[in-house]
């Protein structure tokens, strides 16, 4: 029961205890345990994350009261396990589930937020760009199921797939350099900064994508057949650009190209074409649009037309320009720890004892295990 | 045999897929800018001396900007100009006729979707559905309008005739046939009902030739007879009576000045193409235009032009393409030097260990 005295020691002991780098409290009953989650979790400021780790059913309470519970199976039983967000096997595998996975997957999970809003933020800024030409009176720039298709269809599995398979420092770095973890303490990825700058960018990216084919039309013929295409062959034209230069954006992002990366930003691209190739056919035409049987031929007349594809390399590489100009300062001039380690990493800088010599930059196996002393 | 809990072991399941981890060296990166402004700026060049050679001329004749007085405030009001193209040098043909219209928002949300596919594509459709999906102009009194909307009832109404015996070189004559997306016979189709048929004197009856008993006469401009029918005409007013004298009774919704100004345009200034005209020009060769301005655009400050142009490998005369991938391929080339400015001057070694800050 706590009272008067009582609270005023758990603040002393919780004053005493931010001192320490560790405290070890013994014979301790479950709920205490449980109590001295909530004591940090609660009265520390600025808010931390707590994590509790346990085997046995004793450590039952501890572990729902923290952020983070890990269950550790085997010999106090399962109780732990059931109770706990992640079971593993032993206490050893703390090590690489926080400092490899949990690394890992903060990174990524970032990058797929971030990414979404800023593939997003591309597509209806060029919608309401062309507001401009249309009287405000909001006519979509693109087709309806094209339009429709844009995050479950032609830019979706890329961003997916890096969510799961992407890794910016093998398994032996990351555990060597436990350093890094900070990373994700102090919220380095995923906070206003990084919000600001992905959202500029899809800004930036589309403001390319709209205007330059629109100041190429305007007024103008811009097929080789003479003919003004109209309205849906213009806006699909800056649609297949928006989406490869959607996919290849993801392919600056990723710090381990596999076979499955190259494979997923490939179907986006191909999947649009496909799709809209599809969409122009007759029966399909009608198929999801405002108007049946407007998108009849147009993506057939698009793609013949080779403007239409010069137009495109033009603004997939201008979106593409600035974003790669940054990552590229930033990386070589302002490095970061996690930077210099890549590099390390990958046989770049010699003179590194026990360190991989494999492969500058070559097409190599992650193992776990091989140490990199990188200090 | 106890089941296994052991995870499978292949390598995506595993995180260890095969990988290739991108380094951004200063050398990949110049070679890459130094690879972009060796493709682009060629190419921006080869567009841009393609472009050159585009011969255009364009004569605005109605609006703030006009050359020639052909400015009407009514319409439908018919005045007749005439427009000289004088070419100023060797142009080898076709040659592609357009009128341009400024301020004319045919990409309006409401003006693209006013059009019913069904009855452009012959089908009959009921009143309530065409007031669906025209929403405007779907009758006319008693009369159901044939076809409904926006689009089709603002039809572009003025003409451009050649003027073959002033023209030089004589008989140059325009070719007002291709003009149209060749897949859009599929979507524009007379009324299903009706019936047409060439003859060579009214004399015969309707019912002779194996038309019904009411058919209508209509000889068109090349004095070519025809004896035609359209079901229910006490109903319907159909595009040819919408726009007599324009719009032939046999062609319908098939003329090909219908179906290009069907195809919206994306932005509110734009060209349409209007017909070809056939042969090589020398300079000073002449083309003699005669307009009949019937489309009023006063009203809100449209304007109208009409143009002529050929087409080359990159379309019309459009020098923005070509301009855009010099300065593409420059910007790119300045960065590479940049960039390699910068690794003499102060590099970063790779890799460099005592560079690894932990704050």
């Amino acid at each position: 029961q706590a009272n008067e005295a009582g609270i005023k020691l758990m603040f002393d002991f919780l004053n005493f205890a931010k001192k320490c780098k560790a405290v070890i409290a013994c014979r301790v009953s479950p709920d205490q345990k449980r109590q001295v989650v909530t004591l940090v979790r609660k009265h520390t400021s600025p808010a931390p994350m707590t994590m509790s780790i346990g085997d046995g059913a004793n450590d039952v309470p501890m572990i729902l009261e923290a952020h983070v519970g890990v269950g550790i199976s085997g010999n106090e039983g399962m109780q732990a396990v059931r109770s706990a967000d992640y079971a593993i096997a032993q206490f050893a595998y703390l090590q690489p589930l926080m400092l490899v996975h949990g690394r890992d997957n903060y990174k990524r999970i970032s990058v797929v937020v971030m990414y979404s809003l800023y593939k997003n933020c591309f597509l209806v800024t060029s919608l309401f760009y062309y507001g401009v030409y249309s009287g405000f009176t909001a006519t979509a720039l693109y087709d309806s199921l094209m339009l429709a298709g844009f995050n479950p269809g032609w830019s979706f599995v890329g961003i997916i797939l890096f969510g799961i398979v992407e890794k910016d420092l093998s398994r032996g770095v990351a555990l060597q350099n436990p350093e890094l973890y900070r990373e994700g303490i102090e919220n380095r990825d995923f906070n206003m900064g990084v919000l600001a700058r992905w959202a500029l960018a899809g800004l930036l990216s589309t403001t390319f994508c709209f205007f330059i084919p629109t100041a190429i039309a305007v007024g103008k013929i811009a097929s080789s057949t003479g003919q003004d295409d109209g309205l849906l062959p213009f806006g699909t034209n800056i649609l297949q650009a928006l989406v490869i230069a959607v996919n290849l954006r993801l392919l600056l992002e990723t710090n381990n190209v596999t076979l499955w990366s190259l494979g997923s930003y490939a179907f986006g691209i191909v999947l649009f074409i496909f799709g809209s190739l599809l969409h122009s056919l007759w029966p399909l035409s009608s198929f999801f649009t405002k108007v049946p049987f407007e998108y009849y031929d147009v993506a057939m007349v698009l793609n013949k037309n080779g403007i239409s594809w010069l137009i495109q390399l033009l603004v997939v590489v201008m979106v593409l320009i600035p974003d790669f100009i940054a990552k590229y300062v930033r990386r070589t001039y302002f490095p970061k720890a996690a930077d210099i380690l890549r590099e390390l990493d990958n046989g770049y800088g010699g003179g590194t004892e026990g360190g991989r010599t494999e492969g500058k930059g070559g097409i190599h196996a992650n193992e776990d295990g091989k140490a990199l002393s990188a200090l | 045999m106890e089941p296994s809990n052991r995870p499978k072991g292949d390598a995506f399941r595993q995180q260890k897929l095969t990988a290739w981890q991108p380094i951004m060296t200063p050398l990949k990166v110049v070679v890459i800018f130094f690879a972009i402004a060796v493709c682009f700026i060629p190419t921006g060049l080869t567009l841009l001396s393609s472009s050159n050679e585009v011969y255009e001329e364009r004569v605005v004749y109605d609006g703030s900007d006009q050359t020639v007085d052909c400015s009407i405030t009514t319409e439908g009001q018919g005045k007749v100009c005439t427009i000289q193209f004088t070419f100023t040098e060797d142009v080898d043909g076709p040659v592609y006729v357009y009128y341009e219209m400024e301020n004319f928002y045919q990409n309006h949300r409401r003006y693209v979707s006013s059009r019913d596919p069904f009855q452009l594509e012959g089908d009959e459709v009921g009143k309530s559905d065409l007031e669906t999906s025209c929403d405007s102009f779907v009758t006319n009194g008693s009369l159901i309008i044939n076809p409904c909307g926006l689009i089709a009832n603002s039809l572009f109404t003025d003409v451009f005739t050649l003027d073959s015996t002033n023209s030089i070189p004589q008989n140059s004559t325009l070719d007002e046939s291709g003009i149209a997306w060749a897949s859009d016979d599929v979507k524009f189709k007379q009324p299903s009902g009706f019936k047409s048929k060439a003859v060579n004197n009214f004399g015969t009856s309707c019912t002779a030739e194996g038309l019904p008993v009411d058919c209508q006469q209509y000889t068109d401009s090349s004095g070519q007879k025809y004896l035609f029918y359209y079901p229910d005409e006490d109903d319907v007013q159909y595009l040819y009576e919408s726009y007599p004298g324009l719009i032939s009774p046999i062609d319908g919704v098939t003329d090909e000045h219908f179906k290009v100004w069907m195809r919206p345009a994306a932005l509110p200034t734009f060209r349409k193409l209007y017909g070809k005209v056939e042969g090589d020009f020398q300079a000073n060769d002449t083309l003699i235009f005669s307009v009949t301005a019937n489309y009023e655009v006063d009203s809100f400050d449209g304007s109208k032009a009409l143009l002529l142009s050929t087409v080359g490998e990159f379309g019309g005369k459009n020098p923005y393409l070509g301009v855009a991938f010099v300065v593409v391929g420059c910007i790119s080339l300045m960065f590479a030097l940049l960039f390699v400015v910068k690794q003499m001057v102060s590099p970063r070694a790779k890799a460099d260990a005592s560079l690894l800050n932990w704050t």
